[in-house]
């Protein structure tokens, strides 16, 4: 027993004689102190912005860190904010922080201790930009109000201030109403600073519902604010024919006259009904049948218009209510024209039989019966027809009456004995003449040509002129062409014009189809 | 009493032969591992910074001329403290010259040449022997002051980790992406060249400080 108890005192006194070493000790008395250097002298963070750069510097240890604390001043107390006592490289340690910045900071304290447990301390400034309010957007008014109800349509100027806690960089208005956003222009011109004030008149009109202020300052602090506006209005004044008067063209000789009569209403009160005479683009009042009137809601105008003349193209009648509103009514005249407006006409599909749908259609076309006629009327009463409406393989041609389409079935009716029209005997047919009308080429178009026009020179000339291909074929919708008849026509030589306003081809039938045209022919 | 004599004879070889075992003791070196590792050459250039630079002038003519237009040899030949040198080979030289629409360095304003070789010198020795360079970036020291001369560094070790660059374990990226900011990634084409004066590392392009995309450089 005792020789065992002998055996483990001297193994465990081997045991820990072997762990036994000397510990190594460094002399540090030659090493420099810690030294610390800020990247950043100051740190300047500012609470408007997210990025700021972080509080950095580097701590030198030649005899290596033992513990580096940072403290933060705040309100003139030091308190800890973090110890760092290990090191990936105790000889140079790199400081990254970035505190929740807030105004209080005022300084950041970092105090090294080296392995010689000598002690550095370095404090770096913190000049704290505090957090600044958005811009402010001040109204002169709390709403823009306008009551049409009142009489008067008085629109205060608008007027608003801006103001920046930095300086603005932009300011942008916009009116809200109901044909959309519209942008205000600024008045003054703005310019950058602390702040802006804005005064200008603006129109407001009936719609608009508010008054929109963006404003950006150098942070990029947006404010936007509101104006409201309420604009009460009250209906246009209302003018209505009445009577025999209708919105119809005027078809009438030169030289007669014409009685419009209308009813005009108003909530505030009519204050003058206008008469104009259109002579293309010339507007001429009539005064001598223009009304004023003092506060009347209700009024049956009576115009006696003075005597037509040829170059008259519509009258205009034009309703004022007391804030200076306005209705207008335009009604064409026609004068020394005789008028057909959107005539259907068939093609020459429909030269003897008419579509069911559309009874009495046919191709064949009277100036003077302002009507279409099938192939045996046509043959029977051939200074009737002046011209005829053809599909060439689907694409429009105008043709004068006496143009032969050779060997078109169409074109003759032989159990009926009518044979094909180039075989046609007897009565000539009707040699009309065709010229398309370039745009621009006059100074006149469809919608305002008068009987003056047709019957000028250039015109009579132009329409004598040579056909060309380009005359007859390839119309589309829209396109115009001036026409005159043949002596032998029983309309006599008339100057007229030609508006294609539509045309249908059947698809599965490229002869097949229908036209809608109007004509105006001098008188 | 032989009994006894024999015990005592035993006690007495068990502490001769322990005595004897623990006399043979002797500190070996470190495990190595398992892996054959071959050796690296020597890092150590026997000369200063300013020495080397002027020994290559295949790959540094143009950052000599930098350093010499704008007077600042003695940064790279002091022998008082060790910095950290980011040296710029011709082809990043080039571009930057090229930059301003010169055809040389001294073409450009004087200060933008000091402003930019100052951020090229780091206070303190980063390389990626000894710790002395974390694999996560860190803000040091450069000698250009203010914010214009925040930059970070870190060092490769993992092949996986580098960046656009023939060296993998070792390599020295500074600004890495979003660890300053805007300020573009820069990644070395030689690294860790040990001078007399401190660490050279060598990058194909200049590196600048950027805080966003609207921010005017200091060079």
């Amino acid at each position: 027993m005792k020789l065992k108890q002998l055996l483990i005192l001297i193994s465990a006194f081997f045991i820990l004689l072997s762990g036994c070493k000397k510990k190594e000790e460094t002399d540090l008395s030659n090493t420099k102190a810690p030294e610390i250097k800020a990247i950043l002298d100051v740190i300047e963070p500012d609470l408007n912005k997210a990025d700021n750069v972080p509080l950095v510097c580097v701590v030198f240890a030649e005899a290596g860190l033992k513990s580096v604390q940072m403290k933060i001043v705040k309100n003139g107390k030091e308190t800890d904010y973090k110890t760092v006592n290990e090191f990936y490289d105790n000889k140079q340690y790199s400081v990254k922080e970035l505190p929740i910045w807030d105004e209080t900071f005022q300084s950041f304290k970092i105090i090294a201790t080296d392995l010689a447990n000598r002690i550095v301390e370095k404090t770096i400034p913190i000049t704290v930009t505090k957090y600044l309010a958005a811009p402010v957007i001040t109204f002169s008014q709390p709403e823009i109000m306008i009551d049409e109800n009142t009489g008067t349509i008085n629109i205060p100027r608008t007027m608003f201030t801006v103001t920046g806690a930095s300086k603005l960089t932009k300011v942008e208005v916009s009116l809200f109403g109901a044909a959309g956003i519209t942008p205000v222009p600024l008045n003054p011109l703005f310019v950058s600073d602390l702040t802006y004030a804005f005064d200008q008149e603006i129109i407001y009109k009936a719609g608009d519902n508010a008054l929109q202020v963006s404003a950006t300052d150098a942070y990029g602090k947006v404010k936007i604010e509101t104006l409201p506006i309420k604009y009460i209005s009250i209906p246009a004044p209302m003018l209505t024919p009445s009577g025999t008067t209708t919105l119809d063209p005027i078809i009438a000789a030169s030289g007669t006259s014409r009685t419009l009569t209308f009813t005009a209403t108003s909530a505030i009160g009519i204050n003058a009904i206008r008469v104009y005479r259109l002579d293309k683009n010339t507007l001429i009042e009539l005064t001598s049948v223009s009304k004023l009137y003092s506060t009347e809601k209700n009024i049956a105008f009576s115009a006696a218009l003075p005597p037509f003349n040829a170059n008259t193209t519509a009258y205009r009648v034009i309703a004022f209510d007391q804030l200076g509103r306005s209705t207008t009514i335009d009604i064409q005249a026609l004068i020394d024209l005789d008028y057909n407006s959107m005539a259907r006409i068939g093609s020459q599909f429909y030269s003897k039989v008419a579509d069911p749908a559309f009874p009495g259609i046919y191709c064949f076309y009277s100036v003077k019966d302002k009507k279409t006629y099938n192939l045996s009327q046509f043959y029977t009463n051939r200074p009737n027809i002046d011209m005829y409406f053809y599909f060439f393989g689907g694409a429009v041609r105008l043709y004068q009456a006496s143009t032969n389409r050779p060997g078109e079935a169409w074109s003759g009716d032989l159990p009926n004995s009518i044979p094909l029209m180039e075989n046609w005997t007897g009565t000539a047919r009707n040699n009309t003449k065709i010229k398309k009308l370039t745009p621009g080429a006059y100074a006149f178009n469809f919608d305002n040509v008068t009987s003056t026009d047709l019957k000028s020179t250039a015109v009579q000339t132009y329409v004598n002129s040579a056909q060309v291909t380009a005359d007859f074929a390839n119309y589309v919708a829209g396109e115009v062409a001036f026409f005159q008849t043949a002596a032998t026509s029983t309309s006599g030589v008339k100057t007229g014009i030609i508006r294609i306003e539509s045309i249908t081809v059947d698809p599965a039938n490229n002869t097949k189809g229908f036209y809608v045209v109007s004509f105006k022919v001098a008188q | 009493m032989e009994m006894n004599f024999l015990k005592y004879r035993r006690v007495l070889l068990f502490t001769i032969t322990l005595f004897t075992v623990f006399c043979s003791c002797k500190k070996l070196p470190l495990q190595k591992d398992y892996d054959f590792k071959g050796e690296t050459v020597d890092p150590h250039v026997k000369m200063t910074a300013w020495a080397f630079m002027q020994s290559r002038p295949d790959a540094f003519s143009l950052m000599t001329e930098a350093v010499n237009y704008a007077g600042m040899s003695s940064f790279y030949e002091q022998m008082d403290v060790k910095y950290t040198y980011l040296f710029i080979n011709n082809t990043g030289m080039a571009a930057f010259i090229a930059k301003y629409g010169v055809l040389t360095v001294q073409n450009i304003d004087v200060e933008k040449v000091k402003k930019m070789l100052r951020y090229h010198i780091i206070e303190g020795e980063y390389h990626a022997y000894d710790k002395k360079l974390p694999v996560e970036p860190i803000y040091v020291k450069t000698l250009l002051a203010g914010e214009d001369g925040l930059l970070t560094i870190k060092v490769n070790k993992s092949s996986a980790g580098s960046i656009g660059s023939p060296i993998a374990n070792g390599n020295i990226v500074l600004n890495l992406l979003n660890s300053n900011y805007s300020s573009v990634t820069s990644s070395s084409v030689t690294s860790n060249l040990m001078p007399l004066n401190g660490v050279i590392h060598v990058f194909p392009n200049v590196a600048y400080y950027r805080r966003d995309a609207n921010y005017a450089s200091a060079f």
